[in-house]
């Protein structure tokens, strides 16, 4: 079973992304899918909301005769994500906080508890 | 370009129409370049990532709908005028959800639990509808019958005619006073329908991606 990744993390997940270097769409959803499981579709939405946000910005770079849209973390983004960082750490903390308290019953050989 | 990318992007292309220029053009672009880049060569191949022109293209215009409706929401128009614009586009959106819904790979439980929901809250609104129809029909009649009463008792009875007169006045101030409540409260009804909607139908899409990569490295925790 997996837990769903919401959107605002999803929006952390790519700007941290962008921290390191620029990339171009499929490559975002690419390097995303290797640890989380989202549909290729989800990635648009994303990407949009950013730039609307002002938190990335776009520019393109001819590959092989064809165009690739870049993709790259404005200030204002580097501001948002560091905000973002700070809360998923706390609710990290927080979810942890509860799970590490968790009495499941040790299993004993043949014997009730 | 391969002939079968090509045509799956026209065709998603064609079923954009809503959506501005400037918007068609940027969701093309984006997914044209990403088809590429993918490297993938027949429409199998395409649909198995993106699922088919049909259901990508209403996946995009739900979200554009989703968007304008929260941001109508948040700029919170109150003219009769601007009201009726925001329930049809939120009376639009509601649709492209229902249509996203229905032509997504959901399971059938989940989709008939989504539709009987829907339902209820379309039942609901056409119910308070119906209410303030009769309502206002009623309250319109009354006014109408004691006005008549009022004057018909005046050559005689002149305090009951001021009195009936006075009822009629009355309940057409009540009217005046009712019918754009009633219209509000119908906004209102209609906007709430249309946000829980938009949530569900973003709980529905992460719930349940069009495919599930089986190539995924172990997750590491």
């Amino acid at each position: 079973m997996e837990i769903q990744v919401n959107s605002e993390l999803l929006d952390g997940l790519v700007l941290s992304l962008l921290t390191r270097e620029d990339y171009y769409g499929y490559a975002i959803t690419q390097e995303i899918q290797k640890s989380i499981n989202i549909s290729d579709s989800t990635m648009y939405p994303v990407l949009k909301r950013l730039k609307k946000n002002d938190w990335l910005t776009t520019y393109d770079h001819p590959y092989q005769g064809r165009n690739r849209r870049y993709y790259q973390i404005t200030p204002a983004g580097t501001e948002h994500l560091q905000e973002l960082l700070g809360a998923w750490r706390k609710y990290k903390l927080n979810i942890d906080a509860i799970f590490d308290q968790t009495q499941i019953p040790p299993l004993t050989l043949g014997g009730a508890d | 370009m391969a002939n079968d990318v090509t045509e799956y992007l026209a065709e998603l292309k064609g079923l954009l129409g809503s959506l501005t220029t400037q918007e068609q053009d940027d969701v093309m672009e984006f997914y044209s370049e990403y088809l590429q880049d993918a490297g993938v060569v027949t429409r199998s191949e395409v649909e198995s990532r993106l699922g088919t022109h049909k259901q990508l293209a209403r996946k995009v215009l739900a979200d554009y709908s989703i968007k304008d409706s929260q941001k109508q929401a948040r700029e919170n128009k109150s003219t009769i005028k601007d009201q009726k614009a925001t329930n049809k586009s939120n009376v639009t959106m509601i649709w492209m959800v229902i249509l996203a819904i229905a032509s997504s790979p959901v399971t059938i439980p989940l989709a008939l639990g989504v539709l009987l929901v829907l339902a209820g809250a379309i039942l609901a609104v056409l119910g308070v509808l119906f209410a303030a129809i009769v309502g206002v029909l009623g309250v319109g009649a009354i006014a109408l019958f004691a006005i008549y009463v009022g004057i018909m008792m005046i050559p005689g009875h002149l305090a009951v005619a001021l009195f009936y007169l006075g009822a009629g006045v009355a309940a057409i101030g009540a009217l005046l006073i009712g019918v754009p409540l009633a219209l509000s409260i119908l906004s209102w009804l209609i906007k709430m329908t249309a946000l829980a909607i938009s949530w569900l139908y973003r709980k529905i899409t992460k719930i349940q991606p069009t495919v599930k990569k089986e190539d995924h490295h172990e997750k590491v925790d």
